[in-house]
């Protein structure tokens, strides 16, 4: 309603950053994902610093202490404390999750636009290929990908980003058939443009939205997923404080009642994800303004 | 009748579709004269749109192809062209506005840059030179406060600046035809008057050549100085518009002026504005003879047997009709 009385007294413009963004903060749980994602953004470029301990420091002292006032989500078992390894172990597992969206992104996206701007065999060819990556479970493929590589957080980022290949470059390829129908890019043609040029300057700028979209929600997905294969063994490797190893240091002690171990660094993957996760619904909504008729 | 910039000949294009082939464009011929407008009329469908197209080489393929005929263009053949070859005459020497302003811009880039881009593509300018000579062209069509448009994006303008900005780049590189189609359907019609108005002051001004697709009568007359009647994929009439508008000779062109509201003549029920009765023929359709033949008023045996030819009449005036043999 409010929306509305707005748009009788002053023109909105709609295609503005600014009301754009506006619209964004309106829908309560993005802003939610904003506010979890500036904390998960603050442990990353912080999180050595906020930390209460050290967090490779042990102490046999005071291992397995449950959660209290000198240390708020208890130690481990050599006495490291739990939240000061969470923050200093946001980075692996958020970089890590980055850089496999962004490998995801640069190899999958080209080939999309590619493959959807020319059609035909080109596409044809590009996008079997892309169905072969896609027919397996993606974790199965990074799995086998990291199994080839040897097993290090880098290498377990770069076989989720090639397991995103297809994910992004499907995305792309829908929306570069949608784009290079479009009279802008007739316009260009008619204006001499070559088709390498159409591709660059029209093509893939205007296909980016939804790629942005999709790059958000799945970070949200590489953070479960880089944690899922540290926790496998085949990702970060001891004593890194990464969020899923630190899962698998603490599950033999979930039995003997030391649940602080596995829960905190659970929650907090699960926090990233949700953040991610929100975001790019709401990035979706102020794209998309069929689905903020409500 | 002046020297010729740009000659189609028996120009084919058909579409391959489900329902099989479209004859398009069933063999084409005409002219357009040195710094004048042909203007180029016929209904929805009879192939105006794709003569354009095809003149440019943008027809898509699949599933559209250019079968045959000869488009001369100042002496070459481009439908004998390279590709690459053909990417210096598009935009520089032959440029098009389209139809829909609203969506022939690049919504990403400023509007600055995307000009500054199409003239780098065809003139040894830097970025900086580029800018001025958009800026320049701004001003020649005459477009308010030009220096902040260039900082503008394409949705922070209105249709009729859009449509503006559009001939501004398609005169950039200086063309010696311009190929407007259709270029102020979609713009209300205080707006159509002044962008037609602009599209005549800088022919003269620059010395092109215009070829000018319009459904609108009334357009042609104040803008061209030839007309080619189109009717199911060929030229029905070729003329002056003197000569057209003062004497219509084949029956279609004569149907279309008749259809033509007056504004000094009350429409009342038992005087009913004409219309041409029929279709236009299926362009699948395997027609014997003339294609205009079944809504003809004046068809006879001749016409349902032997398709007629495109004959000159009178000194110019050019009609494909049996009647006038």
């Amino acid at each position: 309603m409010r929306e509305m009385e707005a748009e009788q007294t002053t023109r909105v413009n709609t295609d503005s950053l600014r009301y754009k963004f506006k619209l964004f903060i309106k829908n309560k749980l993005a802003l939610v994902g904003l506010i979890v994602l500036a904390v998960v953004f603050v442990l990353v470029a912080f999180g050595p610093v906020l930390s209460p301990y050290d967090a490779f420091n042990t102490d046999f002292a005071v291992k397995l202490q449950s959660p209290s006032s000198s240390h708020l989500l208890g130690t481990d078992n050599y006495g490291r404390d739990v939240l000061s390894r969470i923050f200093s172990g946001a980075r692996y597992t958020l970089l890590a999750a980055v850089v496999s969206v962004v490998i995801g992104l640069v190899l999958g996206a080209p080939l999309g636009v590619i493959s959807g701007y020319f059609g035909g065999k080109v596409d044809l060819i590009s996008m079997r290929g892309v169905d072969i990556l896609l027919s397996f479970p993606p974790l199965i493929l990074a799995m086998a990908i990291v199994s080839g590589l040897g097993p290090s957080l880098l290498n377990a980022a770069v076989a989720i980003g090639i397991s995103y290949i297809p994910i992004f470059a499907r995305v792309a390829r829908s929306r570069a058939v949608q784009v290079k129908r479009m009279d802008y890019v007739q316009s260009a043609i008619a204006l001499g443009s070559s088709r390498a040029r159409i591709i660059l300057t029209d093509v893939l700028p205007n296909s980016m939205t939804p790629l942005i979209v999709q790059a958000t929600i799945y970070t949200g997905y590489g953070i479960l997923w880089v944690a899922a294969l540290s926790f496998i063994g085949l990702g970060a490797k001891l004593p890194t404080p990464e969020w899923g190893l630190m899962i698998s240091e603490g599950r033999q002690y979930i039995i003997t009642g030391e649940w602080w171990m596995t829960v905190f660094p659970g929650l907090f993957i699960m926090l990233g994800v949700i953040g991610f996760t929100l975001i790019g619904d709401g990035i979706r909504e102020v794209i998309n303004p069929r689905l903020r008729l409500k | 009748m002046t020297e010729a910039l740009l000659e189609i000949r028996n120009l084919h294009t058909y579409f391959r579709t489900d329902e099989g082939l479209a004859k398009a464009v069933n063999g084409v011929d005409l002219v357009v004269p040195k710094g004048q407008t042909l203007g180029l009329v016929g209904e929805s469908g009879c192939g105006k749109s794709v003569t354009a197209l095809s003149i440019i080489r943008l027809i898509p393929d699949p599933p559209g192809r250019i079968v045959g005929g000869e488009i001369m263009f100042e002496g070459l053949d481009l439908l004998k062209l390279t590709e690459p070859e053909m990417r210096t005459v598009r935009g520089n020497t032959i440029s098009m506005i389209f139809q829909e302003p609203m969506t022939a811009l690049n919504p990403v880039y400023k509007i600055g840059s995307q000009m500054a881009e199409v003239i780098q593509l065809h003139q040894k300018v830097g970025k900086a030179g580029a800018m001025e000579r958009a800026l320049e062209m701004l001003n020649k069509v005459s477009i308010a406060d030009p220096e902040r448009r260039l900082n503008e994006y394409p949705h922070e303008i209105s249709g009729g600046m859009r449509q503006r900005v559009l001939i501004a780049m398609a005169l950039s590189s200086h063309p010696k035809l311009v190929i407007a189609d259709e270029p102020t359907t979609a713009l209300d019609v205080t707006i159509q008057a002044q962008i037609l108005d602009l599209i005549n002051v800088l022919k003269d001004e620059m010395g092109t050549s215009n070829l000018l697709i319009t459904h609108d009568l009334g357009v042609i007359f104040e803008m061209a100085q030839w007309v080619a009647v189109m009717y199911a994929g060929k030229v029905v009439e070729y003329a002056s518009v003197d000569d057209l508008f003062g004497r219509p000779l084949h029956p279609y062109t004569g149907g279309l002026m008749e259809s033509i509201p007056h504004i000094d003549q009350a429409v009342s029920p038992d005087k009913m504005l004409k219309t041409i009765p029929g279709m236009v023929p299926s362009l699948f359709e395997v027609l014997e003879g003339c294609s205009f033949q079944d809504r003809c008023n004046h068809a006879f045996d001749r016409c349902r047997s032997e398709e007629p030819h495109l004959v000159d009449v009178n000194s110019g005036h050019l009609v494909r009709c049996w009647l006038h043999e």
